[in-house]
């Protein structure tokens, strides 16, 4: 009487949050980003007409790296802003509303003579 | 007994979320006018302000709200964003806002539970 069938004895493996290894770090991602942007925006020039598809292709490549680098159960947004270098003033700003213990977020910069680039990438855990 | 949420108690609406924003915005910068002194505390107002009134409404989310100001001076701006998530669920509000010298855009994403 009160046995528990063929998985008897089975422990629970539904993880309400994740390991230390499985973090949304944002040193990693920080990383990722950087990389890319380097990349693809070595030697761009700032030029209107390419802009919009360049953001657009820019935030899905990073978003499908930050796929691959397999951060299991995690919703992620990736916000690309790119704009002209012409001495203007700019300020960016973010709040989240989440859970600190599991949630995180990166960024990171780039300039170049003609144009600048500002990624964040946000990583939510999905309980 | 158990008590669910109804369907639009549990769902990012856009017209919600875009008024709370217009109206974070107005009371922030409305008829202000560009001052590099000032940006900062505008766009941490802006963005605070924002996400309170998205906490007040009590759904089951997580958000994320990020704003840009940007001096007008003939430069050009882009943004974009790519989200990996579950579209049933989550969704996401951008507000472009301007005046004579700058330009505000709010981004508002609700990643739900």
């Amino acid at each position: 009487m009160g046995e528990l069938g063929p998985d008897e004895g089975a422990e629970n493996t539904y993880s309400l949050r994740p390991g230390l290894q499985h973090r949304f770090k944002s040193s990693t991602v920080k990383e990722c980003i950087h990389a890319i942007l380097k990349e693809k925006l070595a030697n761009v020039q700032y030029i209107p007409e390419e802009m919009p598809e360049l953001t657009k292709s820019l935030s899905e490549i990073i978003k499908d790296r930050l796929k691959e680098e397999g951060f299991d159960r995690y919703k992620m947004v990736v916000q690309v802003v790119i704009g002209e270098q012409r001495g203007e003033g700019v300020n960016m700003a973010a709040r989240c509303f989440w859970d600190a213990d599991t949630d995180s977020c990166a960024h990171d910069v780039f300039m170049n003579d003609s144009l600048f680039c500002v990624v964040a990438a946000f990583g939510c855990f999905y309980y | 007994m158990d008590e669910f949420q109804t369907a639009e108690e549990a769902s990012f609406l856009v017209d919600e979320v875009s008024s709370i924003i217009k109206e974070a915005i107005e009371s922030a910068i409305g008829g202000n006018a560009y001052q590099h002194s000032k940006v900062n505390q505008w766009t941490t107002s802006v963005v605070e302000q924002t996400l309170s009134q998205l906490t007040k409404l009590g759904k089951p989310f997580k958000y994320i709200v990020t704003c840009v100001i940007m001096q007008k001076n003939g430069a050009g701006l882009h943004t974009a964003s790519s989200c990996f998530w579950d579209n049933s669920s989550d969704g996401t509000c951008t507000v472009r806002w301007e005046n004579k010298t700058m330009y505000c855009i709010v981004s508002a994403f609700g990643l739900a539970i």
